[in-house]
């Protein structure tokens, strides 16, 4: 199944989609293709579960990636699918928008093993809380990392200070 | 010349205190034949209890503050500490971050250093760092 | 060619900072755990708050010192897709040179490294000189060996001029003389064998699930290769076809041996690459806008969001980058290594190992050392805490034991 149908189904079955190219090469062209689908927070893992059954083969996990947007948060889920054949591989991005009040949602761990890492680093980092992670710790912060910090956001729950620890040719005069 | 106080020649234990690699794997280059800082007896060994010159790359990150602190003093005196890369000496691109916890002559007050800056430094820019603190220690050793 | 023999002592700096923890009873192995606190840096919050674009470029570079390009190739191509630039033909060319030549030398660093693992340093010392030579090429047309800043929206900052190319001829006539050599020191010993054949297996099945990348995940006979499934730059000229084991041995096991080979098929495949595109290389400018300050406001005044993917040496390597109309900095930033996902397939590799094995198995994914730090292995019951350096002399010793018989 190549983007535009994968995009049809996901139409099909009632969520938001579009797709984004690029040209790559000089003597020979091939198009690069990215399909953009928007997911509401309590079917995320519906999306998931339609997703393995529609494509060939199971897809590939990239990573899961997030932004502040202001009153929200917005999580990207990446994955690829038709990997293995020539020319023929294509990004799938699931978009899930999350209000501040109520940043929780459902964690995929139990059909795609691969993302745990990803769960416990945006938690870590963003503060969404993923129900039913088995892992909630830390991943790259240190174990006394202050609570209620979360370097990624642009909100006062952001990394408000940062150390001038290193400007040492300020005390030497 | 280098002058024979010194009844043996200098042993360099390495640290990677969060680097990027590439330091640590300049100074490994330096041990290859084509560089190969060991026909001067120098060697790499592996605790610090046998050391007399202790390496670190990378800013140090808050989790390796208190190693650092740790490996130093195991070291047995006299020893020298050889900061390789401009990430120890002033944080490099990482300055003004979150995790880092400042240059290391802050962390370790009262420790004489060598610096070698440079992103990455270039295997000779090392030998000639590591030579540096010999001569030091030479000195150091004779009185 | 002159075979160089240092007698040299163990060199206790090519320990990845790592510390396993085990729980043993019997032998059976249940979990990995890894705590990569050491090495956090936080360089995606400098990329978003603190560094002009052009600035992380040269930030992403030093995420890792080892894969040098893939970084910034990742960031500039994923920056490239919502400014919507188009890109000179002859930076594409370079482009794939830079990111060829640095393959080689990142695995003849994993070999000469796995050599160490094994106890056989002379291997390392002579694996690490014939890497010098890729190291030349490199100083020669950028400057400098390591952290090489060649990349940059639009293009590529040096161009490869008309004399550097016979020299870099002569290092692929170099390459492919040794590279005979190399395949008959690393595959054909019957000790390198016994070390590495049935060690470390990883299904394919499980590959699948745990999505790993790269030489890792091929080497268990899935075909998965950024360069053939979704090429960038200059690579749908070179139809680049994924290496797998079987072209070489005829059989695909999933082995650490198996990992041997497409390591260094996929050296040979690099020379043929660069070969290529030295001879078809057209000819025009190398960047779409020299000016630094106005490329800043085409920048500044874009909006979108892209993913950038790369085959790294180590294998898929992706970015996300989000853009808002004036806003200085990225809005969003998020790099994934292809360590952070092949960490997970150590788990299935360990099982039922002996505690010798535990460092050829663990350095056979090529794990680059800034991404990962810590290991805690837990095993059923009892606990046991060995450093780097203690599995180090067990697998050395393991192969001493075996060069007897």
């Amino acid at each position: 199944m190549n983007a535009e149908e994968i995009m049809q189904k996901f139409i099909e079955a009632g969520y938001e989609a579009k797709l984004q190219e690029r040209e790559a090469g000089v003597r020979k062209k091939s198009k690069k293709k990215s399909l953009w689908i928007k997911v509401d927070k309590e079917k995320i893992r519906d999306a998931i579960e339609y997703l393995i059954e529609i494509a060939e083969e199971f897809p590939h996990f990239c990573i899961i990636s997030a932004s502040d947007e202001g009153k929200e948060i917005m999580l990207n889920y990446h994955f690829t699918l038709g990997y293995g054949k020539f020319l023929e591989e294509f990004i799938v991005n699931l978009k899930v928008l999350l209000p501040k009040e109520d940043l929780r949602i459902k964690s995929i761990t139990n059909l795609i093993p691969a993302a745990i890492f990803s769960e416990r680093e945006i938690r870590e980092m963003v503060g969404v809380e993923f129900e039913e992670l088995a892992d909630k710790r830390h991943l790259f912060l240190t174990k006394d990392f202050p609570d209620g910090v979360y370097p990624w956001r642009r909100d006062e729950m952001g990394v408000k200070e940062t150390n001038k620890l290193y400007e040492t040719w300020r005390e030497r005069k | 010349m280098i002058p024979k106080a010194f009844k043996r020649a200098l042993w360099v234990f390495h640290v990677n205190s969060g680097s990027c690699n590439g330091c640590d794997i300049e100074i490994i280059a330096a041990l290859t034949p084509r560089y190969d800082v060991e026909r001067f007896g120098i060697r790499l060994v592996g605790s610090p209890r046998h050391a007399d010159v202790i390496a670190f790359t990378g800013p140090v990150t808050n989790d390796m503050v208190d190693k650092v602190k740790r490996i130093y003093e195991q070291t047995p005196d006299p020893k020298v500490i050889l900061v390789v890369g401009s990430c120890g000496i002033s944080g490099g691109v990482f300055h003004e971050s979150y995790h880092l916890a400042g240059p290391i002559e802050r962390i370790l007050p009262g420790a004489k250093c060598f610096y070698v800056p440079g992103c990455p430094p270039r295997p000779e820019a090392i030998i000639q760092g590591v030579i540096k603190a010999w001569e030091y220690l030479e000195e150091v050793e004779k009185k | 060619m002159k075979y160089k023999v240092p007698i040299g002592p163990i060199h206790p700096a090519l320990k990845e900072p790592i510390l396993l923890k085990f729980t043993l009873e019997g032998e059976r192995i249940i979990d990995v755990d890894v705590i990569c606190s050491q090495n956090h840096r936080g360089i995606e919050w400098i990329g978003m708050n603190r560094n002009n674009p052009v600035q992380s470029i040269y930030l992403a570079e030093r995420i890792c010192g080892i894969c040098n390009i893939c970084h910034p190739a990742c960031l500039v191509m994923a920056i490239e897709e919502i400014v919507g630039m188009e890109v000179p033909e002859r930076a594409q060319y370079i482009r794939v040179i830079q990111g060829e030549l640095e393959r080689i030398h990142s695995h003849l660093l994993w070999a000469g490294v796995a050599a160490h693992e094994l106890g056989f340093d002379s291997l390392l010392h002579y694996v690490w000189a014939v890497r010098e030579k890729v190291m030349d090429i490199l100083e020669l047309i950028n400057g400098n060996r390591v952290t090489k800043a060649i990349m940059m929206y639009g293009g590529v900052r040096r161009d490869i001029k008309k004399e550097h190319f016979p020299k870099i001829k002569e290092m692929l006539k170099y390459y492919k003389e040794a590279f005979s050599k190399l395949a008959k020191l690393f595959l054909e010993d019957k000790t390198i064998k016994m070390r590495t054949r049935e060690i470390g297996i990883l299904k394919k099945e499980d590959a699948i699930k745990l999505a790993a990348v790269g030489p890792t995940t091929r080497a268990s006979g899935i075909k998965k290769d950024v360069r053939q499934d979704m090429p960038y730059f200059a690579y749908p000229d070179f139809e680049v076809k994924a290496i797998t084991p079987d072209i070489l041995t005829g059989e695909t096991i999933g082995d650490t041996y198996d990992r041997i080979v497409v390591r260094l098929l996929e050296v040979k495949q690099s020379i043929e690459i660069i070969e290529k595109a030295i001879d078809e290389m057209p000819p025009g400018d190398i960047l779409a806008e020299p000016k630094i300050i106005k490329l800043l406001n085409q920048i500044k005044k874009s909006e979108g969001e892209a993913v950038g993917r790369y085959e790294a040496p180590r294998g898929e390597d992706i970015h996300y980058v989000k853009l808002k109309s004036g806003f200085e900095y990225l809005y969003a930033w998020k790099v994934r290594a292809p360590t952070y996902i092949n960490i997970l397939s150590w788990r299935p590799m360990l099982l039922d190992m002996q505690i010798a094995d535990i460092p050829i198995v663990a350095a056979s994914i090529d794990p680059c050392i800034s991404c990962t730090n810590r290991v805690i292995v837990v095993r059923d019951n009892k606990e046991e805490i060995l450093t780097a350096d203690d599995l180090h002399k067990l697998s050395v010793k393991k192969t001493r034991r075996l060069l007897k018989c």
